[in-house]
């Protein structure tokens, strides 16, 4: 439920030009030529790149450029109700925003005739998944090592009772008044993703738009970390996979004895 | 697969090495890759599990929903299992991937179904009319071959500590979900006449087909699936339940 009063803080404690609670690692997956996992407050997003490379079906190619192909797609257990495995409506036109915002990142004309896949994979879903699908998304595709002009460093801003609140949660964004996401090319300072919806006054837009492109800022030195994590440990570069922040109940398997039944030894010798 | 030079060079190295009681990547050929699984990862599953089977990576989510059961058995539930083999997992991953991710979905299904893990008429909430679906959705995110075995263990992992979340859907408190002994599935494939357990997805490339035995916690076969063009004699599919039933007892014993 949203705060009532202006003077009271937000349902998650944070104070209104806060962002939840963000963890990015570079390089993650075995077989993405890039990859990048963010936890975003609750948010879990695994991204993997691969290409530029010849697509199976060539039709739809550009003879001038490469193109980027973000296909976003939210696992069935990553919202309360189990939602049908495969492409709706939402997860296309944020596929195509996607897409289209990271075009800018990337130096498209120096891989004619290839595709950029970007997979985007929503593990679970609480609130501003295109953001950090698109931060991350960013970062996957400069760990596969890719020519690009600059990140693309992305983030929501809401409004809740009349205030103009960073980072929505979500329930500010269920019950909020409006909901903008951001995404910016940091060096630049200029926008590639811009939505919008709800409702947002003459007196807030500004402050909003200006609030949402100084976030990004942050969540930029965040990008440089996780690719500077990827390469500069002790100058090798390594498949790093961090463990998943679990919630109550969680436990930890591991096997990695050597244990072999003796029955294939046995049956090998003979 | 692609066909390069290099990967068929290789091919002919694995299938040569495995001929001579080696892997390439070390291992005995009875010997597992180490696994890792974490149970709990997403909070709103009602059980979870992220695996790591050597570079084979999968995130398990179970949702218990209230369904309407089947007609011919109005008094048990409903479990349904899916598994997504995604771009994201393989660069072989390319077109369409539903043919081989039923096939997986469907074997570990049986497995799971027939294990006596779950009790089916335990997941009616009143018959005829109610009854608990139980989906278990499987997302692949990097594919280094054995998905079947992999996918078993994330789901048996993930239903560990799992309750009916009655409160969710206005039926009183939440109670724990009873479950037996899970399931432990091993795959095999046959390459150069051996049988090696757990084969990655270059081993499995190089296959000259595959078997898939899930066995209940007394070593009975409770599913069984012969795969990927190939052929075995009765006696190696013999063989494959003897070093099934062994192996099941080392999965098992790690996970105590």
């Amino acid at each position: 439920m949203a705060a009532k009063g202006a003077n009271q803080g937000r349902t998650d404690g944070r104070s209104d030009d806060e962002i939840r609670p963000i963890r990015l690692h570079a390089g993650v997956l075995n077989n993405a030529h890039g990859s990048a996992y963010i936890e975003w407050g609750k948010n879990k997003i695994m991204v993997g790149v691969y290409g530029p490379r010849k697509p199976a079906r060539q039709e739809g190619l550009r003879p001038d450029r490469a193109l980027v192909r973000c296909t976003y797609n939210m696992a069935p257990f990553s919202v309360s109700d189990r939602k049908r495995p495969g492409r709706d409506r939402r997860s296309l036109e944020i596929s195509k925003v996607l897409s289209e915002a990271l075009t800018n990142a990337v130096l498209v004309e120096r891989f004619p005739r290839t595709v950029i896949d970007v997979n985007v994979e929503v593990l679970e879903a609480d609130a501003g998944t295109r953001c950090a699908a698109l931060t991350a998304a960013s970062v996957a595709l400069a760990d596969a090592g890719l020519q690009m002009r600059d990140l693309v460093s992305a983030c929501a801003v809401g409004v809740v009772d009349g205030r103009v609140v960073l980072d929505p949660s979500r329930d500010e964004d269920n019950f909020g008044d409006g909901d903008m996401p951001i995404g910016i090319l940091p060096s630049s300072g200029e926008i590639v993703l811009l939505q919008m919806d709800g409702a947002l006054g003459p007196d807030q837009f500004g402050s909003a738009l200006d609030l949402g492109v100084e976030a990004c800022r942050r969540i930029h030195a965040l990008q440089r970390d996780a690719l500077l994590m990827r390469y500069c440990q002790d100058g090798v570069s390594r498949i790093e996979k961090p463990p998943f922040s679990g919630y109550g109940g969680t436990d930890t398997i591991i096997m990695d004895d050597e244990e072999v039944p003796p029955i294939w030894r046995e049956e090998v010798m003979e | 697969m692609s066909r390069d030079p290099e990967t068929i060079m290789r091919s002919l190295v694995v299938r040569d090495l495995i001929g001579t009681g080696k892997r390439t990547d070390g291992r005995s050929l009875g010997q597992m890759r180490p696994f890792t699984v974490e149970t709990g990862v997403i909070a709103q599953a009602d059980g979870s599990a992220r695996v790591r089977l050597g570079g084979t990576e999968l995130v398990v989510g179970v949702k218990l929903m209230p369904t309407g059961p089947y007609p011919d058995h109005p008094d048990e539930g409903v479990i349904h299992t899916a598994l997504q083999l995604l771009p994201i997992a393989s660069p072989s991953f390319d077109g369409d991937m539903a043919v081989e991710a039923t096939e997986i979905a469907r074997v570990v299904d049986r497995g799971i179904r027939h294990s006596g893990m779950i009790d089916m008429k335990g997941l009616c909430i009143s018959p005829g009319e109610r009854v608990w679906g139980l989906y278990l959705d499987i997302h692949v995110l990097d594919h280094d071959g054995n998905l079947f075995d992999a996918s078993t263990l994330g789901i048996a992992l993930s239903m560990k500590g799992m309750a009916f979340p009655n409160s969710r859907f206005g039926m009183g408190e939440d109670v724990p979900v009873p479950l037996g002994e899970m399931p432990v599935t091993l795959t095999f494939a046959k390459v150069a006449g051996e049988l090696i357990l757990d084969p990655t997805a270059e081993e499995e490339g190089v296959s000259d087909g595959r078997i898939t035995m899930s066995l209940d916690s007394r070593g009975w076969v409770r599913a069984l699936q012969l795969g990927g063009c190939g052929h075995f004699t009765p006696e190696e599919v013999k063989r494959a339940y003897r070093l099934a039933m062994s192996s099941a007892e080392v999965v098992r014993g790690s996970l105590r």
